[in-house]
C-alpha cells in the first residue's frame, strides 16, 4: 500500500490508480522479479528503492521509483539471449520511464490518450519529492471509465481511427505517387541502360574490330619478328663461331705472349747485364739477379727504395737524377749514359746504361727500364792499356831518338864520323839499336805470353838440365867479374816447359850477375817445396840469391810488373828493358807456380819460384 | 853573347845526341844533366836562357822539375820546353796546362831542333 495515495479522496484517482502495485528492489534478480510477476499475475513490476523522505524529517523509508519491468521487457531480455536470470533487475531495466504526478490525475481520457500517444501501457505516479504513489494502467483506466468518460474515449478513438484512416489514405496515395515516380525513374533508367548497352555494344564491336586489326598487325609483327629472330639466330650463330675463333686466337696469342714473356723474363733473370726498373719517383721496382749478385744486395734491400739516394755515390746523384727527369719527361737526350753505382760493401762499379721508357696502354710514361753493362774491368783494362802504350811509346822512342839523331848528324855531315863526337854518336846509336831490339823482342814475347798465343810444352825434365844449362850460359859473364856461381840441385823431376823454365832462370841469373859486385857469389838451388801448389801438386822451389845492392822494400810489390825498373839508369847501364821480371812472372804463373823476392837493401836479394814436380798422375799443363 | 841552354834528360844517349845537334847548328852554350834534382840546382846556379826538360824520368819527373823552377824566384822566368815521347793529344794537353813554353816530341830531327826551340821561344838570333 502506497502512502498518501488513499488520502486524496478523488473519485477518478480511486478508480484508476493501483495503490499497491507490484514492486521489487533494484537488487532483486530478474528471475525473482519474473516469479513475483507470475505469482501476482501482474504484467509489470515497479523497481523501487527505499530511502528516507527528506521532507518528513524522519527516518522512515519511502519507496522511490527506479524503473519499470514489463512483459515487453521480459520478451526483449529473452530475445537478447543474455544470461539475465541472475542479473539484478536494475541492470536490465535502466531506461528512463515516463511518470505522472499525483496532481495531474484529473482526466482519465487525457491520461489514456497520453499513454496511447506514448505507446505505454503502464504509468507510475510519483509525488514532487519522487516518492512512488501508485500505478496507472490502460486496462485500469478502461475498467474505471464512466459513461462520459467512455463517450470521450470513443470520440477520441474515433478521432484516432479517422485520423489513422486519413493518414493511411494519404500514405497510400503518397506511396502510389512514389511508386509511379519510381516506375518512371526506372523506365527512364531502363531506357538509359538500353541506350548505354547499345553504345557499349557498338563500342565492343568497334573494339573487336580494332582488336581484330591489332591481332592482324600482331600476327604480321609476329611473323616479322620470327623472321628477324631467325636472322638474329643466324647472326648469333655466326657471332658464336666468330667468338669461338676469337677465343681460340686469344688463347693462342696469350700462350705466345706468355711464352715470349717467359723468354724475356728468363733473359732478364739470366743475362749477365744489370737490369733495373724505376717508377716515376725513381724508386726501384725491378732488379734482376745479376744486379743483386754484382752488388751483394738482397731483393728486399733494393725494391721500393730510391735508386738515386741509395745506390749511387753522392757525387753521381744530382746529375744522374737530372738525366732521369729529362728522360721521363720525354726530352731528347741520349739513351746511353754511364755512372758509378754503390755495392753493398761500399765499393763502386761503373755501369754503361741503355735506357728505355715504359708506357701504359694510354702511352703514358710510367717508368724506365735500364740495361747496363758492368764496364769497371773493361775501363781498368783500357786505362792499363793506355798506360802501357804510353810507357812502351816512351821506351821505344827514347832509343829511336838516339839512333835517328846520332846517325842523322853524321850522315848529314853536321858531325864528322871520325871525330870523337861522331864516334860517340855511332856508339850511342849502336847501343840504342841493341836496346831497341831487346825491347821489341821482350814486348812481343810478353804479348805472346799474355795473350796465351804461346802454349807451354810441358814434359818431364830434370832440374839439373835447367840449372846446368843456365850456369853454362853465364859462365863467361860471371868470370869476367870474378863472380862465383854455386849450384845445389838434387836433380828433381819436373813437369815443365824446359825452354821457358830456362828463360826464367837465365833472366834471374842475368839480373843477379848485373847487380852483383865483382868477386861476389851467386847461389842457385833447387829443392822440393814444403808447400804444394794451388792444385795440391808437389812443387820444386828454385832460389837465385845474390849479394847485390838489394831492392827497397816499397818497390818489392811492383817489381814483377812491366817497366818497373827501380833505377832507369839500369836500362842503360845494365841493358835491361824493364820487362824481364814481368816475363818470368808470366811463365811461372802459366806453370801454376809462384814467383817472389826477398831482399835486404845493401846486402842482396833472393828470388824464388816454384814449378810442379813430375808425377805419374801429372797431367799436361794447359 | 851566346845563349845558354840547359838540357835535363835521364837518358845519356838523348843527352849526347841533343848536345851534338845543338852544338852543330847553334853557338849556344849547352849544359847537360841526367838527374832531375841536379838539374834544378844547375838552373838556379847558372840561370840558363832556356831549359830543355825530359818529362819521363825516375823518382822526380819533368813536371816536378818545372814546378820547382816556377816556384823559385830566380828561375820562374826561365822558359821551359818539354822533351817527351808522350805523343798523344790528351797527354800533351795535360803537359801544356802546366805553363810550359812548348813541347818537342821524341824522336826529333837533330837538324831542326834548334830552329824549333827558337821558334817556340821567339828567339830571332
Amino acid at each position: 500500500m502506497l502512502d498518501d495515495f488513499t488520502g486524496t479522496g478523488d473519485t477518478l484517482f480511486e478508480r484508476v490508480v493501483i495503490t499497491s502495485p507490484l514492486t521489487v528492489s533494484p537488487t532483486a534478480s530478474v528471475s525473482e522479479t519474473i516469479a513475483k510477476m507470475h505469482q501476482t499475475r501482474s504484467s509489470y513490476a515497479i523497481i523501487a528503492e527505499r530511502r528516507p523522505a527528506p521532507l518528513l524529517k524522519t527516518h522512515e523509508l519511502k519507496q522511490h521509483l527506479v524503473g519499470l519491468f514489463t512483459e515487453h521487457d521480459l520478451v526483449r531480455a529473452i530475445a537478447s539471449q543474455q544470461p539475465f536470470e541472475e542479473m539484478a533487475i536494475a541492470a536490465v531495466m535502466k531506461v528512463q520511464i515516463p511518470t505522472i504526478g499525483k496532481e495531474d490525475i484529473t482526466n482519465a481520457a487525457a491520461i489514456f490518450a497520453r499513454m496511447r500517444q506514448q505507446q505505454i501501457r503502464h504509468l507510475p505516479i510519483i509525488q514532487t519529492d519522487g516518492q512512488l504513489v501508485g500505478m496507472i494502467t490502460q486496462e485500469g483506466i478502461l475498467q474505471a471509465l464512466n459513461s462520459e468518460d467512455s463517450q470521450q474515449m470513443v470520440a477520441l478513438l474515433q478521432q484516432e481511427v479517422m485520423q489513422l484512416r486519413t493518414e493511411n489514405q494519404m500514405l497510400l496515395e503518397a506511396r502510389n505517387q512514389e511508386l509511379e515516380r519510381e516506375h518512371l525513374t526506372l523506365s527512364s533508367q531502363l531506357e538509359d541502360k538500353q541506350i548505354e548497352q547499345q553504345q557499349t555494344q557498338a563500342q565492343l564491336e568497334e573494339a573487336y574490330y580494332e582488336l581484330e586489326k591489332s591481332h592482324n598487325a600482331l600476327r604480321k609483327t609476329n611473323k616479322e619478328l620470327n623472321q628477324t629472330l631467325q636472322k638474329l639466330q643466324g647472326t648469333k650463330q655466326t657471332l658464336q663461331q666468330t667468338n669461338t675463333e676469337l677465343e681460340r686466337r686469344v688463347a693462342h696469342r696469350t700462350s705466345d705472349l706468355l711464352r715470349a714473356e717467359g723468354r724475356w723474363r728468363s733473359l732478364l733473370e739470366e743475362v749477365h747485364l744489370v737490369v733495373i726498373g724505376l717508377d716515376l719517383e725513381g724508386s726501384v721496382n725491378y732488379a734482376n739477379p745479376f744486379f743483386l749478385r754484382l752488388t751483394g744486395y738482397s731483393a728486399e734491400e733494393v725494391l721500393g727504395r730510391s735508386w738515386f739516394k741509395n745506390f749511387l755515390p753522392y757525387g753521381e746523384q744530382n746529375h744522374t737524377y737530372q738525366y732521369f727527369q729529362a728522360f721521363i719527361n720525354g726530352e731528347e737526350i741520349p739513351l746511353h749514359h754511364q755512372n758509378e753505382i754503390l755495392t753493398r760493401s761500399g765499393s763502386t762499379r761503373i755501369i754503361a746504361w741503355h735506357n728505355v721508357t715504359l708506357r701504359d696502354h694510354n702511352n703514358t710514361i710510367i717508368g724506365t727500364m735500364s740495361i747496363g753493362e758492368d764496364i769497371t774491368k773493361r775501363l781498368a783494362v783500357e786505362r792499363m792499356k793506355g798506360e802501357f802504350v804510353s810507357v812502351v811509346s816512351h821506351e821505344l822512342r827514347t832509343p829511336l831518338t838516339a839512333i835517328h839523331g846520332g846517325l842523322h848528324l853524321i850522315t848529314s855531315g853536321l858531325v864528322a864520323s871520325n871525330s870523337s863526337q861522331g864516334k860517340e854518336l855511332l856508339q850511342v846509336a849502336a847501343e840504342s839499336s841493341q836496346r831497341l831490339v831487346r825491347l821489341v823482342n821482350d814486348i812481343l814475347e810478353l804479348e805472346r805470353l799474355e795473350s796465351d798465343k804461346t802454349k807451354l810444352k810441358p814434359e818431364k825434365v830434370t832440374s839439373q838440365q835447367i840449372t846446368a844449362q843456365a850456369v853454362r850460359a853465364f859462365k863467361v859473364a860471371a868470370e869476367a867479374h870474378n863472380i862465383t856461381m854455386q849450384v845445389s840441385d838434387p836433380g828433381l823431376a819436373l813437369m815443365a816447359d824446359g825452354d821457358r823454365l830456362m828463360q826464367v832462370l837465365t833472366n834471374l841469373l842475368d839480373n843477379a850477375i848485373k847487380f852483383s859486385p865483382d868477386s861476389a857469389t851467386i847461389w842457385i838451388s833447387v829443392e822440393q817445396a814444403s808447400l804444394s801448389s794451388k792444385e795440391g801438386k808437389s812443387t820444386a822451389l828454385f832460389k837465385v840469391k845474390d849479394e847485390g845492392r838489394g831492392i827497397p822494400s816499397e818497390d818489392l810489390s811492383a817489381i814483377f810488373e812491366r817497366f818497373t825498373q827501380i833505377n832507369y839508369d839500369d836500362s842503360r847501364e845494365k841493358g835491361g828493358t824493364g820487362l824481364g821480371l814481368a816475363i818470368c812472372h808470366n811463365i811461372v804463373r802459366q806453370h801454376g807456380g809462384k814467383i817472389w823476392v826477398e831482399s835486404v837493401l845493401g846486402k842482396g836479394s833472393c828470388f824464388y819460384f816454384t814449378v810442379p814436380l813430375f808425377s805419374t798422375s801429372t797431367s799436361p799443363l794447359s | 853573347m851566346s845563349r845558354k841552354v840547359l838540357v835535363i834528360d835521364d837518358e845519356e844517349a838523348i843527352i849526347i845526341v841533343l848536345r851534338a845537334s845543338l852544338e852543330a847548328t847553334t853557338d849556344w852554350q849547352i849544359i847537360t844533366c841526367s838527374s832531375a834534382t841536379k838539374g834544378i840546382e844547375i838552373a838556379i846556379a847558372e840561370h840558363p836562357d832556356a831549359v830543355l826538360l825530359d818529362v819521363s824520368m825516375p823518382k822526380v819527373d819533368g813536371t816536378q822539375v818545372l814546378k820547382a823552377l816556377q816556384a823559385e824566384d830566380s828561375t820562374q822566368d826561365i822558359p821551359v820546353i818539354f822533351l817527351t815521347a808522350k805523343a798523344r793529344d790528351s797527354e800533351q794537353k795535360v803537359l801544356k796546362a802546366l805553363g810550359v813554353s812548348g813541347i818537342i816530341i821524341k824522336p826529333f830531327s837533330p837538324e831542326t831542333i834548334a830552329a824549333l826551340t827558337k821558334e817556340i821561344l821567339g828567339w830571332k838570333d
